[in-house]
């Protein structure tokens, strides 16, 4: 049975820069390496700090790798994952993927903030604000994940950026 | 109190209801009291359940073991389990019955023994597999270390004996050897005539042990003291089932008796196959900062939130509750027909039932046309009010004749609960 390439990407709540790869292909044929290659929306392709290449090795021997991003944003990316017998292309599989935990950190520190000092909920902006951050999340996740559009999600990736840099502002 | 696993289930319902209800202006007459408070309760939820979601969260599973009783063979069983908490404990012993007649039933009957043991130690029996589930607290550390064994009280068997010592009565005597089996009943297991030859007890009793070992039952004799007498002993796997029976040597118009004893029935261990425990997960439970959040979530959803619980069946949890920040808002409204307290009405019950507000728990400042109204009869038709902040039960009370206290339509009324 020919194999049928898929793969997940997780990504470590502890340290949200750590991304997590594992191979959930099925099937079967004669591999021994891959390549991961991370293209963010600005055309750029991602790779750990000290890479020379613009993609990551994968061993085949590894189920899974681990790859710690050179800055801890949050970004949605167009990740291909190509399967090599030496030096030949076997199978490709490409997936918009979005790492956004910073963000809902963002929020949950917010949330730990209002169960401590209650009384922040009364300033004017306080929810109207947090709920643009919340819609601009959701929205992101859902053009990544429904329409694989990493620029629309970028865009509102960025926004939250702006909010979380300003939050004195905001909340 | 709610889990937060429990609270962040009832938050999307708890959120739909408080939508209802400001949809159906219950909560708020003409004054809106915090028409944002679904949205408060699913944004809040959103974050906590992605916080909850990635942080490896994980109920306990308890780990199972199996006995498989392979057949009826083997007479006892006593399961042994090294509990992490415990120690080296013994779940019960089992001594096979005359109705375990097939592995299966051999399996219930074993199952239902070990599952009053003292320790929480749930077994059952399907299909000859005995299921062994540890209790919680053990998680993952049941799946190593061969924790589950069995052992039994093996015992040799020893074969009853009857001990007979029968005289030659004259040449041509038939003589019977008959024992009280107990799987075959009243047996004659040899016969024997006497000879001409039995010249002496000795060779008399000697030609009669040798018939008796012609015999096919598995009964065997064996002289005693020189052919003064002889035994004969049970056949092997009878056990102790036979002692107390009757063995005897009888010819006409006598006999010979003796009854089998000291018989010991074999023990040894049922046949069985392990299989240790496995599939145990250890629980890795919410941080204090996810507990916290939690609570004020449930805070948020208020009645809803226990309404929500009551829905899914929500009871118990390990999270302790946080004091409410806020009390509600006032309610304020000019009397109509479809007013929290209608025209013509003179009682409410706000206990968040048939689509009121919950202020049970709190106390109720009442004001009637602006004035603040007290719960003493003023005296001179004057108004005034009750409330129980038990029940809910708001009434209105005084005032002169048609109307006693009852609301008049455009009245303005204003509700304000605090702690």
């Amino acid at each position: 049975m020919p194999i049928s390439p898929a793969f997940t990407v997780s990504q470590s709540i502890v340290d949200t820069a750590n991304l997590t790869f594992s191979d959930v292909s099925s099937g079967s044929a004669t591999l021994t390496t891959r390549r991961i290659y991370i293209l963010n929306s600005s055309g750029a392709y991602v790779v750990p700090t000290g890479t020379t290449t613009s993609y990551i090795v994968w061993p085949y021997s590894d189920a899974s790798i681990e790859v710690t991003l050179p800055v801890d944003i949050a970004q949605s990316c167009n990740v291909t994952v190509q399967w090599y017998n030496g030096v030949t292309l076997v199978t490709e599989l490409t997936q918009a993927v979005e790492w956004d935990l910073q963000q809902w950190l963002f929020a949950f520190g917010l949330l730990q903030t209002q169960t401590s000092q209650p009384r922040i909920v009364q300033d004017t902006q306080y929810w109207p604000d947090t709920w643009t951050f919340l819609t601009n999340l959701i929205l992101s996740e859902s053009a990544t994940e429904d329409m694989a559009d990493i620029y629309s999600a970028q865009s509102s990736l960025d926004s939250n950026e702006f909010i979380m840099s300003n939050s004195q502002n905001n909340f | 109190m709610a889990t937060v696993a429990q609270i962040l289930t009832a938050a999307p319902i708890a959120a739909n209801l408080a939508s209802t209800a400001i949809q159906n202006g219950v909560m708020f007459g003409n004054r809106p009291l915090d028409n944002q408070l679904h949205k408060k309760i699913l944004s809040t939820y959103l974050i906590i359940n992605k916080i909850y979601e990635n942080s490896g969260i994980v109920g306990e599973t308890d780990a199972t073991g199996l006995i498989t009783i392979n057949s009826t063979t083997g007479t006892n069983l006593e399961a042994l389990v090294n509990d992490p908490l415990e120690g080296s404990i013994s779940l019960g012993s089992y001594t096979k019955q005359v109705g375990d007649t097939t592995a299966s039933i051999l399996a219930t009957s074993i199952a239902a023994t070990l599952n009053a043991n003292a320790y929480n130690y749930l077994v059952s029996a399907a299909l000859g597999v005995i299921s062994i589930t540890a209790p919680n607290g053990r998680g993952a550390t049941m799946n190593t270390g061969n924790r589950l064994s069995v052992t039994a009280t093996v015992v040799a068997e020893t074969r009853a004996r009857v001990f007979l010592s029968p005289s030659r009565i004259s040449t041509g005597t038939v003589f019977s050897i008959v024992v009280n089996d107990p799987v075959l009943g009243i047996t004659t297991i040899a016969t024997y005539t006497q000879q001409a030859g039995d010249s002496t007890e000795a060779i008399f009793i000697g030609n009669m042990i040798t018939a008796i070992n012609t015999n096919i039952y598995g009964y065997t004799c064996v002289t005693y003291l020189a052919n003064t007498a002889f035994y004969i002993y049970a056949t092997v796997g009878l056990g102790a089932t036979i002692n107390g029976n009757v063995g005897a040597v009888t010819w006409s118009g006598g006999s010979n008796t003796d009854n089998f004893s000291g018989g010991v029935t074999a023990q040894s261990l049922i046949d069985n196959t392990l299989t240790q425990f496995s599939g145990g997960v250890t629980e890795v439970p919410p941080t204090t900062a996810l507990i916290k959040c939690a609570n004020y979530l449930w805070e948020l959803e208020g009645p809803y939130g226990i309404r929500a619980g009551r829905y899914l069946g929500i009871t118990g949890g390990q999270v302790s509750p946080v004091s409410p920040p806020f009390s509600p808002y006032p309610i304020e409204f000019y009397v109509t027909a479809d007013t929290l307290i209608p025209t013509g009405s003179s009682t409410v019950t706000l206990n968040g039932s048939n689509g009121t507000p919950d202020l049970r728990g709190y106390n109720l400042a009442f004001y009637r046309g602006t004035f603040l109204q007290g719960q003493l009869d003023p005296g001179g038709g004057g108004t005034y009010c009750a409330w129980n902040r038990v029940t809910g039960v708001f009434t209105l009370l005084g005032g002169y004749a048609p109307n006693f206290g009852a609301a008049v339509v455009s009245e303005l009324f204003q509700l304000n609960p605090y702690l």
